[in-house]
């Protein structure tokens, strides 16, 4: 059974161009997104259990490379990258549709798996987008996943309660932090991982137009980037910090709130 | 010449990172406070494959190169030096071992002392004998098959928590010619804990006074050849030194990145003090010192790779990643203002640690002799004489 | 006529649990009946299910002109692909410029995929929208960390995901008018099934979003138990911001704003937090708000009544001995 997980790269901290109101990606350290590693983390119990082969599917600037070694180091099998300029801007409609491209390309994959969101756009839209490219259905929010035969079942975890659902393969699922503790590869597991391919494909390998993918490819832009409003009148308090507490503790009092 | 990380060190950095934000650094100040280091990190450690890689995999190790190492210790040096000082004492007294042992001792010993749980110690030090080292009263005398340790040693580090012990001490008359070294494990009769010291720097290493009464230990407890204890310890500091001039930039870097996050968020005058050209003058400097510093250990560290001889780099390397440590953590704290004075923020904790580098493993002044020495061709007070 | 012209009209998708509409749904209709009061089009409300029963009235005295009713007991839980074909459905025949989903489980499993199937964009977590009428087009506020971002979308129709708690819901008028339209289809049971449901156990959710004081924590406080004791001095209860509960300071139950929980106690601690947009969208209607932080321009003190410039650390005991006192 192949498994893939896309991946994403994300910055390390979270810094903001001022006055371009960007977020500032050159001189920050890209890592793996925290809740794609929950992802691989499954993907390498289900092999352990099941065999297969797991490709891990990422979009971004060459320096992902480092990151998908990272995910090879934790026990995949191959990477891919989509790697070309013609693809930066992309929103989620846009990536999903080039992750899709490249797993339609990928032997007998039965399983996909995302993380449930990024750290850095936090949109939650690419796993269910992808689903819908490769016409498979979509498992979200899974916090516990079993393959039985050319089943899955699926704990989903939802606001007051838990839903386990049954899905024939192939289909995409989408996990919650909560599913498991990624492990931390080994010196030897970096080693090793190395020696592991990483493909990188740009769009006119994987036959993508210029239309499809990048900013063009992607129906939303963002337009504005300011900072938020005072919604309210902050009183600011002022002098020692026993003055302080005591006007604060007063007005709150005084407010009936404590 | 390249002076970039392979890929595989990226994610090497990336993942000892992992690992140190989730075990170091939210426990770093704890071990500061409490002067107690959990011990169980080295295992942790061990279990990653991260605990001495450059060890051979012979002998358990990772067969890894003296840069990955440099990683592993920078990173676990940024969140808290004491860590990075305690977890190499898991492997260097293997890795002691394995550079001046007889090929008996590496047999017998290294496995046994590099099982990614036991802890050593050197004991090296005396009241008498620091910088001059080949000044050490402590003796040992062959009785049949044993050896009988007496004398005293002082700022033992790990002491009361190793499981054993590297004994630099006398075995003949000769002041450089009758130095040795000799392994007593813990619990030895004869052997026990005197005054313990209490440290402003890197408190967490439990340090103080070791006794020998009579101490008895069998014959094969002697590392490296007899008598030639002390050439054997010049050679391990070539390396060994580079280990703390590493550390020495993980706490500057630490230092730095506290003071970057600082400088954005504090404000005087209206606007970040980030935005003040004497704060952005001591930031460039921190920045320009430290990456000069790790160049000039890597540098080093590679020599070693390509068996050059290096006693000179490591001792600029080491000389200057201490004392920019100092410099570095003293404008950390300088630019936390009163903050930096406070017990909450960790630069004050990097302040004095980073005095440890200075002083350890050979001060300043004994790196500034080497150099010169080695510039000089003169003669080198302490190397010459050790090889009469 | 541009292609785009040919989409008139705002839908709302509603959502419901027990027999009742959901207060986010709700809100979208606030929303929603702004947009289309401005645009001078209809406001059409989306309701799928079973035994729905006075549901689609309750919607029209919410606001709603028309409401299209989908019952079958195919729908009487939320699986994807059932929803998503009938919704794809709808929309291509009818041409809204706007459909609007609450971000919850459910809004944000459908409408990515529905706006694949679409190909039209989607935004997520609005926590705003306002109309830009010379160009007929929706600006959708989303928190962009520290900052808001407005996003538009080229294509039709505007889909964006709504964060619960921006605004309140409508007025209740049972007088109002408006139009039922029940919309058979032949529905398929879809490709997944559900086998079991369960309600989470007391001990796996912490409800601190009924709580009437919350203390809430961020990466500027290092010692959890000063904000322990504030809580329990003002018998409330602990939150915190991602940072704090990604590094397991404090569980995830706990986790305030955009992935987390959306809160609106009477009293709000915010402790050693600046205020990132993700966090505020989860806080920011709580009733009086306190700030305490080291950075005056933080952007905390933008959504709080009392703020304190200063060292959480320091600030906490003397205002838990004040309060004391």
């Amino acid at each position: 059974m192949n498994i893939v997980v896309c991946v994403k790269q994300v910055p390390q901290e979270i810094r903001i161009n001022k006055t371009k109101g960007t977020l500032i990606r050159d001189g920050i350290k890209g890592v793996i997104n925290p809740c794609d590693k929950n992802a691989i983390e499954l993907a390498v119990t289900l092999k352990e259990k099941h065999g297969g082969k797991i490709t891990l599917v990422s979009m971004g600037p060459k320096d992902v490379e480092n990151t998908l070694t990272h995910g090879l180091a934790m026990g995949a099998d191959q990477a891919v990258l989509i790697c070309d300029r013609v693809c930066a801007g992309a929103d989620t409609l846009a990536t999903a549709f080039a992750l899709a491209t490249v797993i339609k390309k990928l032997d007998d994959v039965q399983l996909v798996l995302c993380g449930k969101e990024t750290a850095d756009s936090g949109t939650q839209h690419v796993g269910p987008q992808v689903a819908h490219y490769l016409g498979i259905p979509q498992v979200t929010y899974v916090v516990n996943l079993l393959i039985e035969g050319s089943k899955i079942r699926a704990k989903r975890q939802l606001k007051d309660e838990y839903e386990t659902v049954e899905a024939g393969l192939p289909a995409l699922v989408t996990v919650v932090k909560g599913i498991n503790e990624p492990r931390m590869p080994t010196y030897l597991d970096i080693y090793e991982a190395s020696k592991k391919d990483t493909h990188k494909w740009c769009a006119e390998d994987l036959g993508l137009k210029e239309d499809e993918v990048g900013i063009q490819g992607s129906p939303t832009r963002i337009t504005k980037v300011f900072a938020p409003e005072a919604k309210r009148e902050c009183k600011m308090l002022r002098g020692s910090i026993e003055d302080i507490s005591s006007s604060l503790a007063n007005d709150l009092k005084s407010k009936g709130l404590v | 010449m390249d002076f970039s990380y392979t890929k595989e060190q990226e994610v090497l950095k990336n993942v000892v990172r992992e690992f140190c934000d989730k075990e170091v650094a939210p426990r770093a100040a704890e071990f500061d406070r409490t002067a107690e280091f959990d011990y169980s990190i080295i295992e942790k450690l061990s279990k990653q494959g991260l605990l001495g890689v450059i060890m051979p995999k012979e002998y358990g190790g990772m067969g890894g190169s003296h840069v990955d190492q440099a990683i592993i210790c920078e990173e676990i040096g940024r969140d808290s030096l004491t860590a990075m000082v305690a977890t190499n004492m898991a492997w260097y007294m293997a890795y002691e071992c394995l550079v001046v042992g007889t090929e008996e001792n590496k047999k017998r010993w290294i496995r046994y002392l590099f099982d990614g749980k036991k802890m050593g110690a050197h004991a090296g030090t005396e009241a008498d004998a620091g910088t001059d080292a080949a000044s050490v009263r402590t003796w040992a005398k062959l009785e049949g098959d044993e050896w009988v340790i007496n004398g005293t040693k002082w700022f033992v580090s790990n002491l009361g928590k190793a499981d054993f012990y590297f004994i630099t001490l006398r075995t003949a008359d000769s002041r450089y010619g009758g130095i040795s070294t000799i392994l007593v494990e813990k619990d030895t009769p004869g052997m026990t804990i005197g005054r313990r010291v209490d440290l402003i720097s890197n408190r967490a290493i439990s340090n103080g006074e070791l006794i020998f009464e009579n101490c008895r230990v069998p014959r094969e407890n002697l590392i490296g050849r007899l008598n030639k204890g002390f050439l054997d310890m010049m050679v391990l500091y070539d390396v060994i030194r580079l280990y703390l001039a590493i550390g020495a930039v993980g706490i500057a870097r630490g230092a730095l990145e506290e003071s970057l996050k600082f400088a954005q968020e504090r404000r005087q005058f209206g606007k970040p003090v980030g935005e003040f050209q004497m704060i952005r003058a001591m930031l460039a400097d921190m920045a320009t010192e430290i990456d000069a510093a790790r160049l000039m250990t890597y540098r080093a560290l590679d020599m070693e790779e390509k068996g050059l001889r290096h006693t000179k780099e490591t001792s600029m390397a080491k000389l200057y990643a201490s004392e920019i440590a100092d410099r570095v953590t003293y404008k950390a704290v300088q630019i936390h203002g009163g903050y930096g004075l406070t017990m909450e923020f960790p630069v004050q904790r990097y302040w004095r640690d980073a005095r440890l580098c200075s002083i350890g493993e050979g001060t300043s002044e004994i790196q500034r002799l080497i150099i010169a020495a080695e510039l000089l061709k003169s003669q080198n007070i302490v190397l010459d004489s050790a090889l009469d | 006529m541009k292609e785009m012209d040919r989409y008139r009209g705002v839908w709302v998708f509603a959502e419901w649990k027990d027999s009742q509409v959901i207060k986010g749904s709700l809100e979208l209709l606030s929303l929603g009946r702004g947009l289309a009061d401005e645009l001078q089009v209809e406001l059409s409300v989306l309701l799928m299910g079973d035994r729905l029963g006075g549901i689609p009235e309750e919607l029209i005295y919410y606001g709603a002109d028309v409401v299209y009713v989908i019952e079958n007991p195919i729908l009487e839980r939320y699986t994807t692909s059932p929803y998503h074909r009938i919704l794809c459905d709808l929309i291509r025949e009818n041409k809204p410029e706007i459909v609007l989903f609450s971000t919850t489980h459910l809004g944000m499993d459908l409408a990515p995929r529905v706006a694949c199937e679409l190909k039209t964009g989607l935004s997520a977590h609005c926590v705003d929208l306002k109309m830009d009428k010379e160009n007929r087009q929706l600006l959708q506020i989303c928190p962009y960390f520290d900052y808001m971002a407005t996003i538009v979308t080229d294509t039709r129709p505007q889909m964006a995901t709504v964060q619960p708690g921006i605004t309140s819901p409508p007025r209740r008028d049972d007088s109002r008018q408006g139009k039922t339209v029940r919309v058979e289809f032949k529905i398929e049971p879809g490709d997944i099934k559900i086998v079991e449901v369960e309600a989470k156990k007391e001990e796996d959710t912490e409800k601190i979003e009924e709580a009437d004081v919350i203390v809430a924590v961020g990466r500027g406080l290092k010692d959890m138990r000063l904000a322990e004791e504030l809580a329990s001095v003002l018998g409330g209860v602990l939150g915190a911001t991602q940072p704090i509960t990604e590094a397991g300071l404090l569980q995830e139950s706990r986790m305030i704003g955009q992935t987390g929980k959306i809160v609106q106690p009477k009293l709000y601690i915010a402790c050693g937090i600046s205020g990132a947009g993700q966090h505020i969208v989860g806080m920011q209607n709580s009733g009086t708000i306190v700030a305490i932080n080291t950075d005056e321009k933080a952007p905390i003190f933008k959504v709080a009544d009392y703020g304190i410039v200063g060292d959480v650390s320091k600030v906490i005991p003397a205002l838990i001995e004040s309060l004391k006192g």
